[in-house]
Parts: C-alpha cells; sequence; structure tokens
C-alpha cells in the first residue's frame, strides 16, 4: 500500500476514498487533503459519478397522481374487510355442501314400482340367456360337428379319422440307442 | 383532498424533510400528517422504483403498495428519525418481490424476463419522443452496460448511493447489512463500473 507522502494516491485509493475517506490509513488520508492533485481527482471522480445520478434523477418519470389512502381509511380496517370476505365465502361454501353434496352422498333416491318391475324383467331375461349359454355353449354350426350321432362321425373314413387321431400301439416305443 | 406532490428532483436539504412529529402523529394514526409524509417522499421512492423496473407503470404500482405497507406498519417503527431508511427498506423489498413474482410467472410463459434492471420499457418502445426520448434511451443504455457486470448488492448499493443519495449509514438501515458490508459492495461496484467505462472508450466521462 502506498503511504509515502510524496506518491500520489493510485486509483484503487481513490475509489477507497469515494466510499469513505475515513477508512483509509491516516497517512493517506493526510496525503489527500495535503496534495491539490489527488484532491483535485478525487473531486473530479466524486462529480463524474454525483453527474451520473443526477442525470437519471432528470430523465426519470414523475409519479402521476399522489399516494392517498383508502376511502375506508384505518389500519384495521383493512384487516378487517379482507377476513369479513373469507368468513363469508367459507360460509357459502359450507352451505352449498350440506344443502345439496351431502344429502345426494347419503341419501339416494327409492326406486318407484314401475322400475322395479321393469328391472326385474330384465333380471329374468338375462338368467334365461345364461341358462342357454350353459346347455348350449357352442354355436349352433359347431353344436352338430361336436355332436356325438353316428351320422355325422360315419361320414368320415376310418383312414381319415386315423390320420386325425392316430393310434398308439405299444410297440411303438423309441429306438434303444444302444442298439 | 388532491394535494400536490412535491417536486424536488434533487435531495431535499433537511430543514426540508418533514419532521420527527410528523411522523410520531403519522404513528398515532393521523392520515394528514401521513400524507404529509407520503407527499414528501413520494417523488423519491417513485424513482428509485423505477430506476429498478424502468416502467411508469410498475413503478406507480409498486409505490402505492410501498406506502400503503408503511401505512400498515408505522406503528412497528421504533425510531421516527430512520424513516426514510425505513421505508426505503421497504420499498427494496417490495421491488424484489416484484422481479420474484415476474420470474415465478416466465417459468410458466407468462411473462418473458430477459433481465433485470434497465430494461427498455414498453411504452417507450411503443410511443418513443424524438429527441428527449432517444437521449433517454441513450442514457439508460449506457447505465445498463456499465451495471451489467456488477453483482446484485453491488448494483443495489451503487444505485442508492449515487441515484437515490442514500448515505453509507442509511443504505445500512435499508439493506439490513452493517456499513463493512455496504462500503465493500460499493468499492467493488465502483471499480467495476470503473473497468467498465474504460472498456468502452471513457464512457463515464461522456456521461458527464
Amino acid at each position: 500500500m502506498n503511504t509515502h507522502s510524496d506518491t500520489h494516491l493510485t486509483h484503487d485509493q481513490h475509489l477507497m476514498a469515494l466510499v469513505d475517506p475515513t477508512d483509509m490509513d491516516a497517512d493517506l488520508q493526510a496525503h489527500l487533503q495535503s496534495c491539490s492533485q489527488c484532491q483535485h481527482q478525487a473531486q473530479q471522480l466524486s462529480r463524474r459519478f454525483e453527474r451520473m445520478g443526477q442525470m437519471a434523477r432528470q430523465l426519470a418519470s414523475e409519479p402521476s397522481r399522489p399516494f392517498r389512502l383508502p376511502a375506508q381509511g384505518g389500519r384495521k380496517r383493512v384487516g378487517w374487510q379482507f377476513k369479513s370476505a373469507m368468513a363469508m365465502g367459507l360460509a357459502g361454501a359450507l352451505v352449498l355442501v350440506f344443502t345439496v353434496w351431502w344429502p345426494q352422498r347419503f341419501n339416494p333416491t327409492q326406486p318407484t314400482p314401475q322400475q322395479l318391475a321393469q328391472q326385474e324383467k330384465a333380471d329374468a331375461l338375462l338368467m334365461a340367456e345364461i341358462d342357454d349359454l350353459v346347455n348350449d355353449a357352442l354355436p349352433k354350426a359347431y353344436q352338430e360337428l361336436a355332436m356325438a350321432n353316428d351320422t355325422g362321425l360315419s361320414d368320415l373314413s376310418e383312414d381319415l379319422i386315423d390320420w386325425i387321431v392316430p393310434i398308439i400301439e405299444e410297440d411303438d416305443d423309441p429306438v434303444d440307442p444302444r442298439a | 383532498m388532491a394535494a400536490k406532490p412535491v417536486d424536488s428532483k434533487e435531495r431535499p436539504a433537511k430543514a426540508d424533510s418533514p419532521s420527527i412529529e410528523v411522523v410520531e402523529q403519522a404513528k398515532a394514526g393521523d392520515q394528514v400528517a401521513f400524507h404529509r409524509l407520503a407527499d414528501h417522499y413520494q417523488p423519491e421512492i417513485y424513482r428509485m422504483i423505477y430506476y429498478r423496473t424502468r416502467s411508469q407503470m410498475d413503478a406507480e404500482d409498486i409505490a402505492q403498495d410501498v406506502f400503503l405497507q408503511a401505512y400498515k406498519n408505522l406503528g412497528r417503527l421504533k425510531n421516527p428519525a430512520v424513516f426514510r431508511s425505513w421505508l426505503y427498506q421497504i420499498a427494496v423489498n417490495r421491488v424484489r418481490d416484484f422481479y420474484r413474482k415476474k420470474k415465478f410467472k416466465s417459468l410458466f410463459g407468462f411473462v418473458s424476463v430477459d433481465e433485470e434492471y434497465f430494461q427498455e420499457p414498453a411504452e417507450m418502445a411503443i410511443a418513443p419522443e424524438a429527441g428527449e426520448g432517444l437521449d433517454r434511451q441513450d442514457f439508460w443504455r449506457q447505465i445498463k452496460s456499465l451495471l451489467t457486470s456488477l453483482s446484485r448488492m453491488e448494483r443495489e448499493v451503487f444505485l442508492l448511493r449515487f441515484f437515490d443519495q442514500l448515505s453509507i449509514k442509511e443504505m445500512s438501515a435499508a439493506l439490513k447489512k452493517n456499513e463493512s458490508t455496504v462500503k465493500t459492495h460499493l468499492y467493488r461496484a465502483l471499480r467495476k463500473v470503473k473497468a467498465a467505462a474504460a472498456e468502452t472508450d471513457g464512457l463515464l466521462e461522456g456521461l458527464i
């Protein structure tokens, strides 16, 4: 750090002086107070930054309207209004829940006698269909093939039946590899 | 009552600042006293926000919110003498909240956030005034180039010191940092600004 009285302040030391000259060493402060050249440099530097701020203030726009407190006034009333609005909203939501949703959820409507009769009829038809399926699972065309009647099977030749379902004889053992 | 805000571009002399008694009256709930405070400080608070948002509309809205918050919380101000620093503290926080919300909205594509501070305001892009508008645009463009390399805190202390004309003590109160920290940030900001000005052929000198 430069502390010699004959040496002027460096660039960084000028910046330190601009921030707060009292933070500098006593020697540097003394030099700054006694050296006209350093004083001139410090003032020039300060003036440039101050000028920047001055231009910013001149070029900035102005507020279009003055600030005025709301007509209701009062710090407390502002909070009170918000809370009352919240409370009203919550109350309305609860009313909706207990008048619309709650009854539907726990008190379903009872069916009329006509609806009951129709339901029974539909149930009977469904049961009949199920019974048919149990008794005759295959469609009609397949039922003819599956029927165990001589008329159907006798049309097939012996050779064809043997080919489809060959008879496995006891002599047909696999070849003994040791042979 | 349509009171006219005090039109003072420069920092008002201490003798013109509202007295501590006015602050005490406002603390007690005196709305007339608070309006006096608002009329005095509104221009500088508005400008402070304008430097950081570069939008007249946003600056108006945020400034209104700052004073509303100040009125609501004035009872918590223990020392009326630091009212100005306390007001700036609210303003700094509000501007920060503004950019936080903007950033949050940008994540969902509602708003595009290019860069904080010194953005080209939409109103100027739509209808720039000839002559004066160009000078203004050029000035802010140069300021932007000088401050672009600064960190958030360095930029804040630089603006508070040279644009808003706060003292080190007032900045320390507004930012809730100790004076040593504020000075360190300011020193670094000055170094970077000086370096940026030197790289652009004496830009800083050209501003005066």
